[in-house]
């Protein structure tokens, strides 16, 4: 049953692939639509996000090189995965909400509106990135095949930010505080991830209740990708425990959405 | 056109909206379900079935609240019924809300596309399209302006064009096309004449009654969630406006007699003139008012109001208090039929102007004009007119009419060097009822003819 309806999940999306493409660019120009800049504050955004936590701990609080690369390096690997989990957690939250009249008036399949902002979110994902590659030639660091090992984890990430996100969707329908409370859970999980502080820092017990967060499986993974070149099926068992926590989110988060679904119509 | 196949099928179907306390508990009980309910209920359909043959235009009348839009989005598959079978066969195409799907930033351009793709459409196929769509919806270079720039018509063209453009096995439209101007509908209606021809099914919700009665081949009449009557648009039509503007008291009754008809979910054809005809000089049985002996033959009844009054824009006049007097000079809204009365307003000038008219007009509900008048100022005896005078103008008449509800509309004219020009113009101001009895053998829209003397010759 489950293998049947991952099939029929792939087939809409295959068949909606102009509808959720076309959403999603109407997604992205929407934040700029009127403004001067327009696409460019795409990349201020992350820029300025990111200089500011390296003045802040290189500057500031005199933060080491993580090993031989430069702390901005480390950081900005690190917080690239976490930006996409929570921007697209949070918009998802409010896209069936968001889009009432679609869901109300439309024959429209809901479904693919986490979707839709995943694909949205991979952009500023991108640019993101440039800034990563940007900052490690500039650090003159090499860049070689592995990188492309990032694909895998960003495949990871994309499975377990979509169960969390039609998890939250389709609940925050009925309940809206479903919202606020995503976005405390976001704000504290950005800081309990070590994401600009480092795991080692922490005794060897703490280090592995924090390895219990699947996206820090991801952060460590960003960073091996693009750093330490350290192949992802060197950590066996937490490769097995983060499927077995997505697998759950995903089905979770379908099953809720798919039993909710029916009723969005009736109280949006 | 193929013919007599089942398009759209109801059985039985029921759509309960539940209403939580807390919206928590509706989540509780989706996923565990406990003996006890939290909810209380709310029937917006009630038991309805009903059949829809390919080849078929369905117009659907009710009060508002009675469930039309809930029917129409069961239809579509947009929301679940609670009970029940619905199948449906054939692509549709649906118009339920103004703009639903419309991003008012973006232009009308990028809007019809991502509308085109919501409804399924590939962007080759819009590209294809897109010449069709914009020269249906005609709005010109407004296309390349943000949605929010335009008029309520310009949205419903352009939603009706994208919604047409996939040429639908089934066309569903709620309220919508009431928005448009008249050559827009004019437009539409052709649109869905093609739609007809082709064999396509067409459900549609108005209130205006002349549309259901000139398109459509069937009609139902929904209340309170209860299918009432279905068949002859005609006959629903009129069963139905003489529910709206009954007192309160009386519909349930009226909704008694019309469940106790006999075929009431197929009302037949009255006569075997084409449908099409407009009613104006037509034959049409209609029936006596209901035991006029037992209330006031005259009186006013505060419901009987107009619910859409059409103003134009006031150039130096206004139009006041419009209301119909009987011979003692009592206000009335319910005439006996043969009695006299008058049809008075006042006028309030804001502007000084040498020659005016002063004119009205009775209509029937569909529209039909029956009769009218325009005075000349002069002639009326009150010369010209000065800034701030306030005149009474009474237009007598002899109700003839034949027992049913009808519309008045007041004018003033002025004229002045640019020629004639409406100081005010109200379409739909007032509008009353006329009662009767002993005019059975009268037909049509008076009653000018005296029963027939018949003698041996
Ligand atoms: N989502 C909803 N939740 C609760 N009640 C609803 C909902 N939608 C409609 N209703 C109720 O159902 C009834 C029928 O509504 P509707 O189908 O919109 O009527 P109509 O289109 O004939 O005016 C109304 O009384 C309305 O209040
Ligand atoms: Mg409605």
């Amino acid at each position: 049953m489950i293998i049947k309806g991952f099939c029929r999940f792939l087939e809409l999306i295959l068949k909606q692939r102009y509808l959720i493409v076309s959403m999603a660019k109407r997604e992205i120009a929407e934040q700029y639509v009127g403004s001067f800049l327009g696409f460019i504050w795409t990349f201020i955004k992350p820029l300025v996000m990111i200089s500011v936590f390296w003045f802040v701990f290189s500057v500031g609080f005199k933060s080491k090189p993580m090993g031989d690369v430069p702390f901005v390096v480390w950081l900005t690997s690190g917080m690239a995965p976490w930006f996409f989990f929570s921007e697209t957690i949070m918009a998802s939250t409010g896209a069936v909400v968001g889009n009432a009249p679609l869901v109300k008036k439309t024959l429209f399949p809901s479904q693919i509106l986490p979707v839709v902002k995943l694909l949205s979110g991979l952009i500023t994902h991108a640019v993101f990135l440039s800034i990563l590659f940007a900052l490690l030639l500039l650090q003159g660091i090499s860049i070689g095949f592995h990188v492309v090992q990032f694909v895998y984890y960003l495949f990871c990430l994309s499975v377990l930010t979509l169960g969390f996100s039609w998890f939250c969707a389709s609940l925050n329908v009925f309940v809206r505080d479903v919202g606020q409370v995503v976005a405390l859970v976001l704000q504290v999980g950005f800081w309990g991830t070590p994401i600009f502080w480092d795991i080692n820092m922490m005794s060897p017990e703490l280090q592995q209740w924090l390895k219990l967060n699947p996206v820090y499986y991801i952060v460590q993974g960003y960073r091996e990708s693009f750093i330490y070149y350290v192949p992802f099926w060197h950590h066996k068992m937490y490769t097995v425990y983060f499927w077995a926590f997505t697998g759950v989110v995903i089905l979770c988060g379908a099953y809720v959405f798919r039993k909710l679904k029916p009723q969005f119509a009736d109280v949006l | 056109m193929k013919k007599e196949k089942t398009v759209i099928k109801i059985d039985n179907l029921t759509k309960e909206y539940r209403l939580y306390d807390k919206p928590i508990y509706r989540i509780v009980e989706t996923f565990f379900s406990s003996g006890k309910t939290y909810y209380q209920s709310f029937m917006a359909l009630d038991n309805i079935s009903l059949e829809i043959q390919r080849g078929e235009t369905i117009g659907i009348v009710g009060r508002n609240g009675s469930g039309k839009s809930t029917l129409l989005q069961i239809i579509c598959g947009i929301i679940k019924p609670t009970k029940g079978s619905i199948v449906v066969d054939g692509r549709i195409s649906a118009l339920l809300e103004l703009g639903a799907g419309f991003n008012p930033e973006f232009t009308g351009r990028q809007n019809v596309y991502l509308n085109g793709s919501i409804l399924g459409l590939t962007q080759q196929e819009i590209d294809s399209r897109i010449d069709d769509i914009l020269s249906f919806a005609s709005i010109g270079d407004f296309i390349d302006q943000p949605v929010k720039s335009y008029s309520s018509g310009m949205f419903v063209r352009l939603a009706f064009s994208v919604a047409i453009s996939i040429e639908p096995e089934i066309l569903i439209v709620d309220e919508a096309l009431s928005v448009g101007d008249e050559a827009f509908q004019r437009k539409c209606f052709a649109k869905i004449n093609q739609i007809q021809e082709k064999g396509g099914t067409i459900l549609f919700v108005s209130h205006s009654t002349t549309s259901i009665v000139e398109l459509c081949s069937r009609a139902f009449m929904l209340d309170r969630g209860e299918l009432l009557i279905a068949g002859e648009p005609k006959q629903v039509v009129s069963r139905y406006q003489k529910m709206v503007y009954a007192p309160d008291d009386k519909v349930e009754a009226m909704k008694n007699e019309m469940r106790l008809l006999e075929n009431r979910f197929a009302l037949p054809l009255e006569d075997e003139e084409p449908r099409r005809e407009r009613v104006g000089g037509k034959r049409q049985e209609r029936q006596a008012p209901q035991s006029p002996s037992a209330e006031v033959s005259e009186h006013y009844d505060p419901h009987l109001v107009p619910v859409s009054i059409i103003e134009y824009e006031r150039k130096g006049g206004t139009i006041l208090n419009p209301r119909l007097e009987d011979e003692h000079g009592n206000l009335v809204n319910i005439l006996e039929n043969g009695k006299s009365y008058s049809y008075v307003y006042e006028v309030k000038f804001d502007r000084g102007i040498d020659k005016v008219k002063f004119g009205m007009l009775i209509k029937t509900i569909k529209g039909v004009e029956i009769c009218g008048c325009s005075a000349d100022s002069a002639k009326a005896g009150c010369g010209t007119i000065a800034e701030g005078r306030v005149v009474k103008v009474t237009f007598p008449f002899q109700c003839l009419f034949y027992p049913d509800v009808y519309f008045l509309n007041a004018g003033v004219l002025g004229e002045d060097s640019d020629g004639e020009f409406y100081l005010d113009r109200q379409i739909d101001i007032a509008m009353f009822r006329v009662r009767g009895d002993n005019l059975k053998h009268c037909t049509a829209l008076t009653t000018l003819v005296g029963f027939p003397e018949v003698t041996d010759e």
